[in-house]
């Protein structure tokens, strides 16, 4: 990290301090494939299912944390939370009612073996909470700024790549921001500028001159993007090892070996086959008399 | 099994074979199958050729313009494609609208010479071109580039410019002024001047300001006259002889509400949900209606919060639909299943799906009903019956004011602009008989009356009492027109809120009233309309029971998540619906917390004003028996103030409002804003109570800081709003 003045505000402390870090994260084949919108669905879908936690965890610690005087001046959930909008989201592009999608093959093969890097995300929001609420200001910041900024590009990507209505704005919630002190939708960069402005004056306000805490911020922002790399991390798929894909509106994984069941069901039929062709008479001459009648009906149908 | 014979064998062999085909024939097949990965959009393949090649596509098309855009977010594409438009509609000319993405620009300079291209040009972060637009970019700034002319030469091609960018950014438009400056460099032309459109407030003025000029340039350096093009259809309309009844759109919005696939309800898959309770608010009826209404959401897989919109999805009036039917001429062949085309997909989408009837597009699809444009009236005005007809319809669309007094005023649709103009009568029952059919193309209605939107209402109910059950309160608009020297004033009829009364009288097994007595007004006495409620193919009914089809639209009107924040509430009249959910959700958290913590379990709760007015509480005070009982189960933490306007006046006669009370309370609410972090909630009338409660409060935080309302205050009011502790829902 180059030499960093702790005298400066902390909006500009994290927007210098974090470059090298942001651009890490910008230019890793996940960010380029999420900007790109070249997600297959189902795995844009479960990067939208990992964020619904990550969101999950920081806007209900900030919310504990409401009063917190670091927290408070940005602390603005009408505005910025998105957990809600993800779930919409989810909803809308899974075609599956909001109260169900946790049930949907999707969500609960990520929720029996969530990838080690969301499980580091979550786990440090919950760490630091515990040990110094004012740093989840870091988290806030890299996460909000970047929905106000990038987030407006990808939205316009993602519309067109999975056939989502901009007009509608359905399934695109996570994107869409109110114009600051409004509740009209933000349209324009101007409206999401004023949003940026807005959220940096606040932070700066609540940390005020506290070199200690900067120094502070400054490292856990770089740690939030090191989580976020990690994220895009895991939803760059390999295409060589890629797991047949999931049909997204049949809830039924598809199946890579014979089941049981299915080996079971063979044997079954073939058992059962047998026992008629024997027990209905259909063998040796006899059953050669029948094929020959049987035969015959089919031809005097087909004349 | 010693007799076994050959044939046996063979039997067996092929039985196992086919079961085992059956029973894998998910792997055997799988390969055949189309993998459900995303398709990358498909560029437009017009036969042979390399796709890249624009010059070759506008050859190919017809095409004199090619317009690109540099766009992030979709503004400049939506511009861009604006700009096609009135090139089309002006001119009659045709446009290829491309993504700079996708082309290639070495042949840029074989643009034939009676063709121009356009460049709408966005300019992103700190001067940076959009995504789309590096090689572009590139391409015409770098001296080495070479077209196909061996140069970096673009001697004589037409060009005009649109820049998008915003004044709060250093380099304002940048990228705009740099196409423009490196064209002018390699000896290209640019007609009229260049526009700017400033994104922070004034795109849409920017633009407009812009474009006459720029046409105007355009048609003389292009040597093409306007007028040419207003013929050009967007779409073709044609019968279909034979086709799938089933298949047909009788009102569906969605191949999802056709074919009823599974799937969720959204704004594109309404969901006809029954209506349980539908009954009337006002104490007295005698000139106004405000209906409660019940929508049963079981098993519909929707979910909403309080504060959320419902919205309803209306259609339009028999009447409304009879008279334009008959107007158009096209009553006899009202059933006729029509497919609609578009004859350029990149311009204008068919905004409904097809195929469907000539009834159901003006009873579903399209607002008939409201107020006829100027515009549209002089396109129809070539198809008039008569020349009498055709002049009164070029008068309205030329002179404003007549446009104002006769149809704005008068409140005229359409359809009763038509019959006016050809002289029929407005007040029979339309039929064929009684009303002139013109000629129009069916095509013109459907590219120039826009869709039928649907209305939405603040919900009045709180999922954590009514979890499967949405609430509706609305007051049904109905007033009289201003009567003018060729129509009589008639009462005029809002489409949502009479959808209600409808369904209401309907549930209720009621008959409608007559709206009102000759004696009593001076519009003619006449019933509300009717409506066909039952829905397409009866969707909307079942045996006894009506359904309104809605989907829930997300707010962000929401209460502060912990109940120890005071809440002030301002809605008079309907603009206490979302409150009386608001109530309900304290209502829930109290009956929890009561239950888990004992009767004391809301003594640190804030306090939760609800600032109420109508005209008397004898007359039209909503919901008047509910709220004694919530006002106990919120332990005195609930207080409510009523105004009400025409029953408790000030010792000088004059009115009292919601301000009012506002004001008279305002020690307590500059307290549980400043000194208990409250958030404030405004539901109702935009224009005059939301701007008079906004200035009273004003005042008030601006005496409570020891400063005035215009400074001290309005700073205070800007920072509520600015971390959404003001919050309004407010319509005009």
């Amino acid at each position: 990290m180059a030499a960093v003045d702790f005298n400066l505000p902390i909006s500009e402390i994290l927007h210098k301090g974090t470059v090298k870090s942001h651009d890490e994260v910008a230019k890793s084949p996940g960010a380029a494939a999420l900007v790109n919108a070249a997600l297959p669905r189902e795995e844009y879908v479960r990067f939208l299912m990992m964020l619904w936690h990550i969101y999950g965890a920081i806007e209900e610690a900030l919310e504990r944390h409401a009063a917190n005087v670091v927290l408070q001046p940005t602390y603005n959930p009408i505005l910025l939370a998105r957990k809600s909008s993800l779930s919409a989201d989810i909803s809308a592009v899974l075609q599956v009612p909001e109260s169900s999608w946790q049930a949907h093959p999707i969500y609960t093969s990520l929720a029996a073996s969530p990838p080690p890097a969301l499980t580091a995300y979550t786990s440090r929001i919950t760490a630091i909470e515990s040990s110094d609420p004012s740093l989840l200001l870091a988290h806030s910041y890299a996460r909000y700024l970047g929905d106000l900024s990038g987030g407006q590009v990808i939205k316009h990507r993602t519309a067109k790549a999975y056939g989502l209505d901009e007009q509608s704005n359905i399934g695109l919630s996570f994107y869409t921001f109110r114009q600051l002190g409004s509740s009209v939708p933000a349209t324009s960069q101007g409206d999401m500028k004023k949003i940026k402005v807005w959220f940096k004056a606040g932070m700066d306000a609540g940390v005020g001159d506290d070199a200690k805490l900067k120094e502070a911020l400054l490292r856990e922002a770089n740690t939030a993007f090191e989580l976020n790399a990690g994220l895009l991390n895991d939803i760059v798929i390999d295409e060589k090892e890629q797991d047949p894909v999931v049909p997204i509106l049949q809830p039924v994984p598809a199946q890579k070996t014979y089941s049981v069941t299915a080996v079971f069901s063979v044997i079954t039929a073939i058992c059962l086959a047998h026992f008629l062709l024997v027990v209905g008479g259909f063998t040796g001459a006899k059953g050669y008399s029948k094929l020959l009648a049987a035969e015959q009906w089919v031809a005097s149908l087909l004349s | 099994m010693a007799s076994s014979s050959s044939s046996d064998v063979l039997v067996l062999a092929v039985g196992v074979a086919l079961a085992a085909i059956y029973l894998f024939r998910d792997q055997l097949f799988a390969q055949a199958k189309p993998k459900s990965v995303p398709v990358p959009t498909s560029k437009a393949s017009n036969g042979s050729g390399n796709p890249r090649d624009f010059i070759a596509k506008m050859k190919e098309g017809k095409k004199r313009l090619v317009i690109f855009y540099g766009s992030q977010t979709g503004t400049a594409e939506e511009y861009a494609i604006r700009l096609a438009k009135e090139a089309k509609s002006k001119f009659g000319l045709a446009s290829l609208v491309c993504d700079p993405e996708e082309y290639d620009f070495e042949n840029l300079d074989q643009l034939p010479e009676d063709c121009a291209v356009f460049f709408v040009m966005a300019t992103y972060g700190e001067g940076e071109p959009t995504d789309n637009a590096v090689t572009l970019m590139q391409n015409l700034e770098d001296e080495s580039f070479e077209f196909s002319n061996g140069e970096h030469k673009l001697e004589g091609l037409k060009y005009v410019v649109f820049s998008l960018g915003n004044k709060t950014y250093e380099h304002y438009n940048k990228i705009g002024r740099d196409v423009d400056n490196v064209l002018t460099k390699m000896g290209a032309i640019r007609i009229g001047e260049r526009g700017e459109g400033d994104d922070d407030k004034s795109m849409e003025e920017d633009y407009l300001e812009w474009k006459d000029g720029m046409w105007d340039g355009f048609s003389a350096a292009m040597g093409v006259e306007e007028g040419q093009g207003g013929d050009t259809p967007d779409f073709a309309v044609t019968e279909l002889e034979s086709h799938p009844p089933e298949k047909v759109y009788l009102g569906e919005l969605s191949a999802r509400a056709l074919t009823k696939t599974k799937g969720i309800h959204d704004a594109k898959n309404p969901f006809p949900a029954p209506i349980s309770v539908a009954r009337e608010l006002f104490q007295s009826t005698h000139d106004r209606n405000c209906v409660h209404i019940e929508l049963n959401t079981e098993s519909s897989g929707i979910s909403y919060q309080h504060g959320d919109h419902v919205g309803v999805w209306p259609s339009n009036p028999d009447v409304e639909v009879t008279r334009l039917l008959c107007a158009l001429g096209l009553y006899e062949k009202k059933d006729n299943v029509i497919g609609i085309e578009s004859l350029d997909p990149a311009l204008a989408k068919v905004p409904f799906p097809v195929p469907t009837t000539y009834a159901t597009v003006l009873r579903h699809y399209i607002d008939i009903s409201a107020v006829a444009g100027r515009q549209i009236l002089g396109a129809l005005s070539k198809f008039a019956p008569n020349p009498e007809a055709e002049a009164f319809l070029k008068g309205l669309s030329t002179n404003k004011e007549e446009y104002h007094t006769l149809i704005a005023n008068g409140c005229l649709k359409l359809g009763e602009v038509l019959q006016l103009a050809a002289g029929n009568d407005l007040s029979a029952v339309p039929s064929p008989e009684n009303t002139t059919a013109w000629t129009i193309p069916f095509d013109i209605i459907v590219s120039s009356i826009p869709r039928l939107q649907p209305r939405y209402y603040s919900i009045s109910s709180s999922p954590k009492l009514h979890p499967n059950s949405i609430h509706v309160t609305a007051v049904v608009l109905k007033y009289e027109s201003i009567p003018n020297e060729r129509v009589n004033g008639r009462w005029i009829f809002g489409v949502g809120s009479n959808f209600l009364l409808n369904l209401k009288y309907a549930a209720n097994g009621e008959t409608a009233p007559l709206v009102a007595t000759g004696a009593e007004s001076k519009a003619a006495s006449t019933t509300i309309p009717g409506y066909a409620i039952e829905g397409p193919r009866g969707a909307y009914k079942q045996e006894t029971i009506y359904k309104a089809p809605i989907h829930v639209r997300r707010s962000t009107f929401r209460l502060p998540t912990n109940p120890k924040s005071p809440v002030i509430m301002i809605g008079p009249g309907t603009g206490v619906a979302p409150f009386r959910g608001f109530i309900q959700e304290r209502v829930a958290l109290a009956r929890r917390s009561i239950e888990k913590n004992g009767p004391d379990a809301l003594a640190d709760w804030g306090r939760i004003s609800l600032f109420y007015g109508c005209r008397k509480s004898t007359e039209d005070f909503l919901y008047k028996d509910e709220w004694p009982q919530y006002q106990e189960e919120l332990r005195g933490k609930f207080t409510m103030h009523c105004a009400f306007s025409r029953e408790v006046y000030r010792p000088d006669g004059s009115k009292i409002y919601v301000q009012d009370l506002l004001w008279d309370d305002r020690e307590q609410v500059a307290d549980a804003i400043i000194n208990g972090k409250g958030y404030i909630y405004i539901c109702g009338d935009a224009k005059s109570m939301s701007k008079a409660v906004e200035e009273t409060l004003a005042r008030i935080l601006g005496e409570a800081k020891g400063g005035s309302a215009d400074v001290e205050g309005n700073a205070e009011v800007k920072l509520l709003k600015e971390r959404s502790r003001l919050m309004l829902d407010v319509w005009s």
